[in-house]
């Protein structure tokens, strides 16, 4: 590779503090394909056929346990209404860099956003093989046919709008910083010449990005909203759909730490624990904010002591609130916060206790009539296998393609050199700290 | 009040010279009438029930009335399948009751002493209304004592406790706040008997007769629910078995008394029925024999009477809870099917759930648990890089 001859560019710093992760760097060292993605393969190709079967088959029943009560099987609940919320890490990680000025969370964007990708991308997939009559699909994009007072409508749109549009132009730099270093010289220059005008789209793409998966998000909590009294009052709420929303802040925040923790381990990379710290003192916050507002809602509709009743779904509720609140306590201490088995045990338990919150209205505490009973059939388990390790498998090809992952900026330099300065590739935008939109 | 030893149902009946006839008849009307007299004896013929029946010894019962309307007397005497004069006469030996007795003054406190000397740890207390229990229990005084004393007395020779109606269960209507008496029920009072309740202002008479029937024949009490009423007449809510139902379902409620929905029989829901929070057999078992007699039959919204917190302390017309999960708003399918578990998805899910489980325990257990430590995690070797060195160099070969 042609490495332009240039100096490297300063270590970026905020307000005096150096961080260890500057950049992102692609991990380098190892083969693209492993036996562990070669498993992970496997569960691809047995969802991935059994989707394609289920699509051309026609019918759902002999692929899935739904009934005409459960009519909404583990792909929708599951791999896009619960997981989708560990997918809004670029929303919630996004908001706190952008709008709140967390310029250091910056480090981690590129994680976030490509995670949110996978995950809203599998999501979809799982509406897909889910849909009864999917012949009638196309009907969807005709707007004589929108019904606009409907959530399910403003989710059915939102969604793969979000994910297709603003979450591809948001993953856009990392594709095209590889095009400027791999392509050819005319390549480079159309780069370097287009960009500075595609940035001055940015603000108004991005506020964009934050604003439609806010609609959604909440929209998700409105679905379940309108299932009345089929959801059991410990979780049926008119807050309901705020409290999915911030829930859904939640979880990216846990899964971007989480995800980003369990790279390092497995791809060697040293941790920055300044930005992981400040990452989960952010991701508590929010979690005291929405314990409050769950346990006001509880009992400010009286409900509050059937949480503590002894009946399953008070063993379910205790469980979850468990698991969202003693992350939330240990992570108020400073010194917790600085450990990384701590800060790592503890994202999971929030990603664990914010999905079991996202998922049991929608199946757990979901009793459409007495004795009605629903559990997945097992190619539905395994399709939803397949899209969960779909996500894993494209995750760990990317960030061996692309410079995702972040690391300090001196193994950047060990691998390529640096960029000229004042091109696109140089990691520096205007206001002199590093850019990883 | 002295009677004949070993006085079994049977043989007063006979003594009376009722026939067997008439008993099977009258055996035939308790066990359509009060399907919780079933609950005596496997047996389904009438004569083997009757036979049942027969050999018990007919049970002393002693009644008290504490703060009370007298209602659940009074539904008892409106019964008429079997009537008060067979129930007290021929089925039971009613030894102390205050409104039906002939006696008074002294003859009336004679019988109360005669029945708990001769019949200690055998006799049945039936508790009416609820006791004051505020200055020492002077709001009250029978024959000149305290009503709480009385009580604590009596109950303390019983063989069991029924406490009937609402009042006697839990304080009832005398307890609505503020409670100016203390008003409590017979189980604050009186912990080491057998205490049955039997709430509901007023409750229904045949599931007094039911528990005071299995007291004789069998020796025993019904099996009892959380607030120790008993199971068979206090398992389901009013909204269950509820003959307005279908319009509670189908959405036609009346939304003011007298409207044209509430003329046409419509679900009273709107109008604060608490039929959805509230377990008792009203809505199957109405009262005095007649056809739609009880509140929900004549156009008046459940009060919830039967249930410790609701009737006397929320308000008669706020909204209840629907607790149970209510049937979809279309039509429900004839045949519901349910779902089925396959024992292999079972076990993938589980297995995934422990891959999580154990794949996070493995990783967590490789971080550091120094604080601080920015070191590549799992590696234990490498010196731990100073501020700002990139850890050890990862060999690039180019994009």
């Amino acid at each position: 590779m042609s490495t332009p001859d240039v100096a490297p560019v300063p270590a970026p710093s905020h307000e005096g503090v150096v961080f260890r992760w500057q950049r992102g760097v692609p991990v380098h060292d190892v083969p693209l394909l492993t036996r562990t993605s070669l498993a992970l393969l496997f569960f691809v190709l047995v969802g991935t056929g059994l989707g394609v079967l289920r699509l051309f088959g026609g019918a759902l029943g002999p692929f899935s346990a739904m009934t005409d009560q459960y009519a909404w099987g583990v792909w929708k609940t599951f791999n896009t209404m619960a997981l989708t919320a560990l997918g809004s890490g670029a929303m919630g990680v996004g908001i706190a860099a952008w709008v709140f000025g967390y310029k250091h969370f910056h480090a981690v964007m590129r994680t976030a956003l490509l995670t949110s990708l996978l995950f809203y991308g599998t999501g979809i997939l799982g509406i897909v093989t889910d849909v009864g009559r999917p012949w009638n699909a196309w009907n969807a994009v005709l707007p004589w046919h929108w019904n606009t007072q409907s959530p399910l409508w403003e989710v059915l749109i939102a969604m793969p709008t979000y994910c297709f549009v603003f979450l591809l132009y948001e993953n856009g730099p990392t594709v095209v910083e590889r095009l400027w270093w791999k392509g050819s010289p005319g390549v480079r220059r159309w780069i370097d010449r287009w960009h500075p005008r595609i940035r001055r789209t940015y603000p108004y793409v991005v506020a964009a990005a934050y604003i439609v998966p806010m609609m959604h998000q909440s929209s998700l909590g409105a679905l379940m909203l309108l299932s009345g009294n089929k959801v059991h009052p410990l979780w049926q709420s008119e807050m309901l759909p705020l409290l999915y929303l911030v829930q859904a802040w939640i979880c990216g925040f846990a899964a971007v730490i989480a995800i980003l923790m369990a790279s390092c381990l497995v791809w060697r990379r040293p941790l920055d624990m300044k930005v992981l710290a400040d990452l989960a003192r952010v991701m508590s916050s929010l979690t005291l904010f929405w314990l409050t507002a769950r346990v006001a809602d509880l009992a400010g509709r009286g409900v509050l002591s059937r949480g503590f009743s002894g009946d399953r779904y008070s063993v379910m509720f205790l469980v979850e609130t468990l698991a969202i609140l003693v992350p939330a306590i240990v992570l108020r201490t400073e010194r917790f916060r600085q450990v990384p088995r701590v800060v790592f045990t503890m994202a999971v338990l929030t990603a664990i206790g914010g999905l079991l919150y996202r998922f049991t209205p929608t199946t757990l505490a979901f009793m459409p009539a007495e004795h009605a009973t629903y559990f997945p059939a097992v190619p539905e388990v395994l399709v939803m296998f397949g899209l969960v390790a779909l996500v894993i498998l494209l995750y760990s090809v990317a960030v061996k393609r692309f410079a995702i992952l972040p690391a300090p900026l001196e193994t950047w330099y060990r691998m390529f050199g640096a960029a000229p300065a004042g091109s696109f590739a140089d990691g520096r935008p205007a206001d002199g700290h590093a850019r990883h939109d | 009040m002295a009677r004949p030893a070993n006085d079994t149902i049977g043989e007063r009946l006979r003594r009376c010279g009722v026939d067997r006839r008439e008993f099977l008849g009258f055996v035939g009307r308790l066990a359509v009438a009060a399907p919780a007299a079933l609950a005596l004896t496997r047996h389904l013929a009438l004569d083997a029930i009757a036979g049942e029946i027969e050999k018990a010894r007919r049970p002393s019962v002693v009644w008290l009335h504490f703060q009370d309307c007298t209602g659940c007397s009074e539904t008892l005497l409106r019964t008429s399948k079997p009537d008060l004069a067979e129930l007290i006469l021929h089925l039971v030996s009613l030894d102390y009751h205050e409104t039906v007795m002939a006696a008074s003054g002294k003859q009336a406190e004679a019988a109360l002493h005669d029945a708990m000397t001769n019949e200690a740890g055998r006799f049945v207390l039936v508790v009416e209304g609820s006791i004051p229990t505020k200055e020492r229990g002077h709001y009250m005084r029978l024959a000149g004592r305290p009503a709480l004393e009385v009580l604590q007395d009596v109950a303390a020779k019983a063989a069991a406790v029924i406490a009937i109606g609402s009042c006697a269960s839990w304080g009832g209507l005398p307890s609505a706040p503020p409670n100016p008496t203390g008003a409590v029920g017979v189980d604050s009072i009186v912990k080491d008997k057998p205490i049955v309740n039997i709430p509901g202002c007023p409750p229904n008479p045949y599931t007094f007769l039911g528990v005071v029937l299995q007291f004789a024949t069998a020796g025993t009490l019904p099996a009892l629910d959380r607030e120790r009423r008993p199971l068979f007449a206090y398992d389901r809510t009013i909204h269950e078995h509820c003959p307005r139902r279908a319009h509670f379902d189908a959405g036609r409620f009346a939304r003011q008394f007298g409207d044209d929905g509430h003329r046409h029989g419509w679900c009273l829901y709107q109008l604060g029925c608490k039929g959805p929070v509230t377990h008792a057999g009203c809505s199957t078992r109405h009262f005095n024999e007649v056809p739609d007699a009880w509140p929900i039959g004549i156009g008046a919204p459940c009060v919830g009477c039967t249930e410790r917190d609701v009737a006397f302390k929320v308000p008669m017309f706020d909204r209840a809870p629907v607790v149970r999960p209510t049937p979809p708003d279309t039509y429900p399918p004839v045949v519901a099917p349910t779902g089925t578990v396959d024992p292999l998805a079972t076990g993938l899910v589980g297995l995934a759930v422990g891959a999580v489980v154990g794949g996070t325990y493995v990783a967590s257990k490789r971080f550091s648990k120094v604080a601080g430590d920015e070191s590549v995690p799992g590696r234990k070797d490498d010196p731990p890089p100073r501020d700002g060195d990139g850890g050890p160099p990862l060999g690039g070969k180019g994009v």
